[in-house]
């Protein structure tokens, strides 16, 4: 942990413009972007930027528990889709696929077909969804907040929603919970600095965690019964 | 001193449930089943004939009141059944009839055991109602009473349809009720229906409550229609109406012996004399024929306290012997029957042809039989009336009614006298014979009913015969010949014109109606279900917030 | 000496992992459950507050303070009576289980909820209550889910619902902070109440927040969907009202009850209409729990101590209905492999009767028809309404009336035995599958049921002196 510590306080100075870019871009991809390897990355990432954001609002300490938990939420997400993934990769045989391979099969399907409607779709409901806060953030101020950390609350919770909204695949809507929590995790953590309400706030997302994977794991039994004779 | 009232609806409920524990215990024994169906069906039947002398033998005051809601911050009702000087006759019908279902069940062949207790608790139900003191009581006993006919319906192999219309019907005449307490000011739940205020909307709403349960045409869904299953005990579940008539004549006696009625009312009574009579006619089996010829019995007796009410005379009188007329006419409609004119005066025949052509008569309304109190006051009522609307329809219901009693008498299958052998048909003629001997006794000396009744009117045979002019004999008569004449055409009639027959059944069964109007609800509900899915499938977060976004514009607006 | 108030926190916690390790053997580890909350259940009726008493050879006191983990955790005689609520009807909800689906993981996680639930009963401030609320509805998932079926549209749909009032509730308490001491700033007054209204609407399913309350019932365990509508939405109510309770200007200064009365008649409307369209039975539960809900509010909406006794009273009455449904629904959906869609069902009543007739009296009794619990609080609940609101009467009734229209075309198909005589025959010829211990146990719940509602003053006296813990409608 102290190792943690002196981490987030070396990366202290991406706290500000960066970070909050960094959240949009991450929250923007968890929408569109339907490869789970890619939305694993950017929700780590995610956890990453809003941990710098809290710093601003809260001990360094404070903001490693949660980003400590947040990774370990993006670990149970992987090895989840993982096994999701295994029977199909049995069945393909195409061995270990290195990452960039994987990127350029990616960027190739891409330029081929283009973006798909749904993607698209995605895009502009995120789009949409980050002018609304834009101007909500500077209407609506959220208290102890500055302007920036109250967009990114905002950010957060509307493309949580959206994508809740969105999907039916469990985990999936598993991040866009975890994303809305995450918003109102930096705000709420400004309000009430209390130890024992992160440990809840952290136990919440955890179970969150728990349950929708357990929810993938159903489903995918479910269907793997279904499939065989 | 043991309150009798307890035991009348209490006994009935211990007789199943003896029943049934014994027919649990003793499964494992083999058992002849002839003595098993004597034994059980014995039991019952004394069971009910206990109850019918307690009905008789317990007089004014006795009463019980369930534990009430407690305190009173919340309601102050209490439920509480009251025996009632007025509507014992009602009670002892219901308990003779079920208990002659009872004893004549036994012959048949086709006996069904499971029924047994299924009737037993119907009857206590029934009684529960019929002894019901306020409108609180009333609803929940005319529930209890819905579920277990339900519960004996299903186990008699009635038409599904036929029970879960029953059901529903059931359940709006109790909310009916119910409504009626609401409407009425200051909460009239439990207040006793002898000192309920007259007047006001709820008497309506109780009206067409009352309605309801008597099957009045073109809500003619209570009465059973198509049974699988040729067992009488089928036929105790006709009996529905007697809730009806119990209510109507609590109606009555509040509003000084005179219902309150409007000129609508006489038209769903006559609607139900004419239907009623139609639909016995055309129906194509005499078996099929019994639920509509006691439909139309029950219409005419309808029609007369309706017409009776109109003049704003007191009608409790032949409220209360038109309905136990009709009760015990029922019953003899659903055990005899099947006159064979060839055998009619011999050996074990005579038992049964007797009181059957008795039956006929009554629920034709001939003089010197219990039918005639109310076709007497409705020939009354016919022969000043003013307009000759009612007169027509009057006539043209009779005349079919009499031609379908004629044809189930003559035409019907009696019940043989199955394995029960020659002390089988005795039962079975005692049984049809205690219900004539009644009807005939009560119709000579009709006060042994109203004695001790809370009337202001008493009736003899004199008088009834005396109450008609002379159009409303002339009516009578014209509808009984022009009734004989289409009976004595039947046989020759009925094979060439069958297909009409059937059209002209299944158009007044409005059958049609009620499934067109089924299918319009059921496109209406089409539209409910695709919002439905449309709402909570995919996106139904999305959806939750555009509907709130929606609400906030409009309220906000 | 054992503070008795950790019992009902650790207690079921630990019995649940013991459930959880044996739910092989279904009948052990039901019968288990159900002693733990039957027990649990009394005892904290029954043992006096602030006395000690010995219980195999150990002392424990109930009531008082109790510190845990830095937080307080106070028993007091409202408490009591909420939480024994929790556990006598979970108790109920697992005996049923135990013939219906006796290896789920209803069992241990639904104590592990009771735990959670009666922590939030019992903690203060109320943000620790709401937090533990939170997390027992992220725990109901592992419950809910139905082994072998591949849709968690339920689950999903409540937990997102569910989480999504959080927030709102967590901040109430700031901005109460806030008032108390700029009691002149009327903006967070406002605020904290529209956010209370917002909030309490995604928990209880208001309109337009409704939608996960079918979604459950269809998609879930039926038995876990009534242990959802019953213990976790009492949890909500009363944390509700010790919000109320707590924060008295914030019932004073919003309109709560005109808002109460037409979040329940808009329940009501929704859920008659949508009940009586239904054609899948499970839906058809969740939009009678609606109206159930809805009926509830508008009890509320009254806006007097008598209003709130009834509510109770309706909520007291709650599980007599839904969990009898629920039970129906298990039994219907073992023979027809959980689609409980009418053309599945189709005469399922011969093989599954006592599952059929479960279903049907529950929903009765959820339709508030006699003569069952549901009338009990119906008729008190009309009664006081009377006149003056014959609008929202009439509303009720015919709710009512949509939900038994469900439950008839349920029981129309639900009878339909074959009409072909070969078919017929063969039909005759499978016996029922259902044993007499559940015989037994169904017959048990529906005379618990009628018994309530022929004999409502088992109840009535309760929800009475438990209204009267609260003062917000004044006394």
């Amino acid at each position: 942990m102290p190792i943690l510590n002196d981490l987030l306080a070396q990366a202290v100075f991406l706290a500000a413009l960066p970070a909050v870019a960094g959240v949009f871009v991450t929250a923007t991809l968890l929408v569109v972007s339907r490869d789970w390897r890619l939305n694993t990355i950017a929700l780590a990432l995610q956890y990453f930027f809003v941990t710098l954001l809290m710093t601003q609002v809260t001990r360094v300490e404070m903001a490693a528990v949660k980003a400590l938990i947040g990774w370990v939420i993006c670990l149970v997400f992987y090895l989840t889709e993982q096994q999701a993934r295994a029977p199909a990769r049995l069945d393909q045989s195409e061995g270990t696929l290195s990452l960039r391979n994987w990127f350029l099969a990616r960027l190739e399907g891409w330029r081929h077909q283009g973006i798909s409607a749904r993607a698209a779709f995605s895009f502009m409901a995120a789009l949409l969804v980050g002018v609304t806060v834009y101007v909500s953030s500077s209407a609506m101020p959220l208290p102890q907040l500055s302007q920036s950390l109250t967009m990114v609350c905002y950010l957060l919770a509307g493309l949580g929603i959206v994508l809740l909204g969105l999907s039916q695949d469990p985990l999936r809507v598993g991040v866009g919970l975890l994303m809305f929590l995450s918003g109102f995790d930096l705000f709420y953590v400004a309000l009430e600095p209390s130890l024992v309400v992160t440990g809840f706030l952290g136990a919440i997302s955890f179970v969150i965690a728990l349950g929708t994977a357990y929810l993938k794991a159903a489903q995918l039994a479910a269907s793997g019964e279904e499939r065989a004779p | 001193m043991v309150d009798l009232l307890v035991l009348t609806p209490l006994l009935p409920l211990l007789g199943a449930g003896v029943l049934m524990l014994s027919s649990l215990l003793l499964a494992g024994f083999t058992i002849k089943r002839s003595y098993v169906r004597v034994v059980t069906t014995v039991l019952a039947a004394a069971v009910v004939m206990l109850v019918s002398g307690l009905i008789v033998g317990g007089r004014g005051g006795s009463r019980i009141a369930l534990p009430s809601l407690y305190p009173s911050l919340l309601a102050d009702s209490a439920a509480e059944i009251r025996w009632d000087t007025t509507l014992w006759p009602l009670g002892l019908s219901l308990s003779i009839v079920v208990g002659v279902f009872l004893l004549v069940g036994v012959n048949e062949s086709e006996y069904r055991l499971y029924v047994v207790p299924g009737v037993l608790i119907f009857l206590s139900a029934g009684l529960a109602a019929i002894w019901s003191a306020n409108p609180l009581t009333t609803i929940i006993c005319w529930a209890l009473y819905d579920s277990t006919a339900a519960l004996g319906r299903i186990a008699a192999g009635e038409e599904r349809e036929d029970v879960v219309r029953s059901l529903a019907l059931g359940t709006g005449a109790g909310l009916l009720i119910w409504a009626g307490t609401l409407v009425a000011e200051g909460g009239i739940g439990s207040v006793q229906w002898a000192l309920m205020p007259a007047g006001g909307a709820k008497m309506t709403y109780w009206m067409v409550a009352g309605l309801l349960r008597l099957g009045a045409y073109p809500l003619h869904l209570l009465p059973p229609r198509q049974v699988r299953s040729t067992s009488p005990l089928a036929g105790a579940f006709a009996l529905s109406a007697v809730l009806g008539w119990g209510l109507w004549i609590r109606l009555a006696l509040v509003s000084n012996q005179a219902l309150p009625v409007g000129t609508w009312t006489g038209v769903p009574a006559l609607l139900t004399l004419l239907g009623g009579g139609v639909l016995a006619w055309t129906a194509k089996s005499t078996r099929e024929s019994r639920t509509w010829i006691s439909v139309a019995g029950n219409g005419s007796v309808l029609l007369s306290v309706t017409l009776v009410s109109m003049q704003g005379e007191p009608v409790v009188p032949t409220m209360t012997l038109g309905a136990v007329a009709w009760v015990l006419g029922t019953g003899i409609l659903f055990l005899g029957g099947g006159w064979d004119l060839s055998q009619s005066l011999r050996g074990k025949t005579l038992l049964r042809s007797i009181p059957s052509l008795i039956g006929a008569l009554s629920l034709i309304g001939a003089p010197a039989t219990l039918g005639f109190v109310a076709e007497s006051a409705l020939l009354r009522q016919l022969g000043r009336a003013d307009g000759w609307g009612w007169s027509v329809g009057f006539l043209i219901g009779q005349v079919f009614l009499v031609a379908a009693v004629i044809r189930w008498l003559l035409v019907s299958d009696a019940i043989e006298g199955g394995d029960a052998g020659p002390i089988g048909e005795i039962v079975c003629g005692a049984g049809l014979t205690s219900l004539a001997i009644a009807l005939i006794l009560v119709g000579i000396v009709p006060n042994i009913l109203l004695a001790g009744a809370n009337v202001y009117s008493r009736v003899s045979l004199t008088s009834l015969l005396a109450a008609p002019n002379l159009v409303g004999w002339l009516l009578w008569l014209v509808s009984v010949v022009l009734g004989g004449i289409l009976a004595w055409l039947d046989r020759g009639l009925r094979p060439r014109i069958s297909l009409w027959l059937d059209v002209v059944h299944d158009v007044v069964l409005l059958d049609w109606g009620y499934e067109w109007l089924a299918g319009a609800l059921e496109k209406g509900f089409g539209l409910f279900r695709v919002v439905d899915d449309v709402l909570g499938g995919r996106g139904a977060l999305l959806w939750a917030v555009v509907l709130l976004l929606i609400l906030v514009l409009l309220v906000g607006g | 000496m054992i503070a008795g108030l950790l019992l009902f926190l650790v207690l079921p916690l630990m019995v649940g992992g013991v459930v959880y390790a044996l739910r092989r053997w279904g009948t052990l580890s039901s019968l288990l459950s159900i002693g733990t909350t039957l027990v649990l259940g009394t005892v904290i009726l029954v043992l006096p507050l602030g006395r000690t008493v010995e219980l195999w050879g150990r002392q424990i006191v109930m009531g008082g303070t109790v510190s845990f983990l830095g937080r307080e955790l106070i028993l007091e005689e409202v408490d009591r009576i909420a939480v024994a609520f929790l556990y006598l009807t979970a108790s109920g909800i697992f005996l049923l289980a135990w013939q219906m689906s006796p290896r789920t993981l209803l069992f241990p996680v639904g104590l592990g909820m009771l735990s959670l639930f009666s922590g939030s009963l019992l903690v203060r401030p109320l943000i620790y209550a709401v937090l533990l609320v939170e997390i027992a509805i992220a725990v109901s998932v592992f419950a809910l889910q139905v082994e072998g079926c591949p849709s968690a549209r339920g689950a999903l749909h409540y937990v997102a619902f569910s989480l999504l009032a959080m927030p709102g509730l967590l901040v109430i308490h700031w901005l109460m902070d806030r008032y108390a001491l700029t009691p002149d700033n009327t903006v967070l007054l406002d605020t904290g109440a529209v956010l209370l209204f917002f909030s309490f609407a995604l928990l209880m399913g208001s309109i337009p927040f409704h939608m996960w309350m079918p979604s459950v019932a269809s998609d879930s365990e039926p038995l876990a969907s009534a242990f959802v509508f019953t213990v976790n939405c009492g949890a909500i109510w009363f944390l509700l009202l010790a919000f109320l309770e707590t924060y008295p200007d914030l019932s004073a200064a919003v309109r709560f009850a005109p808002f109460a009365s037409g979040a329940g008649l808009a329940m009501v409307g929704v859920g008659g209409l949508m009940a009586a369209s239904q054609r899948h039975l499970g839906r058809l539960m969740g939009y009678g729990a609606l109206i159930d809900s809805g009926v509830a509010l508008i009890a509320l909406g009254i806006g007097s101590q008598r209003g709130l006794a009834l509510a109770l009273l309706c909520l007291l009455v709650r599980p007599f209905g839904l969990t009898l449904m629920a039970a129906g629904l298990r039994g219907l959906a073992r023979e027809c492999g959980h689609d409980l869609t009418l053309g599945t069902v189709r005469g399922l009543a011969r093989r599954a009767p006592w599952s059929t007739c479960a279903f049907l009296l529950g929903g009765v009794s959820t339709a508030g028809l006699p003569v069952t619990a549901g009338f009990a609080g119906r008729w008190a609940l009309y009664r006081v309404m009377g006149v003056s609101g014959l609008t929202s009467v009439l509303a009720m009734m015919l709710a009512s009336l949509g939900l038994m229209i469900g439950v008839w075309r349920a029981l129309h198909v639900l009878l339909a035995y074959s009409e072909s005589p070969d078919e017929g025959a063969e039909e005759a010829k499978r016996e029922t599958t259902e044993r007499w211990p559940r015989a037994v146990v169904v017959l048990l719940a529906v005379a618990a049921s009628v018994a309530v509602g022929l004999i409502p003053q088992v109840l009535a006296p309760t929800a009475t002196r438990l209204a009267g813990f609260y003062t917000f409608f004044g006394r």
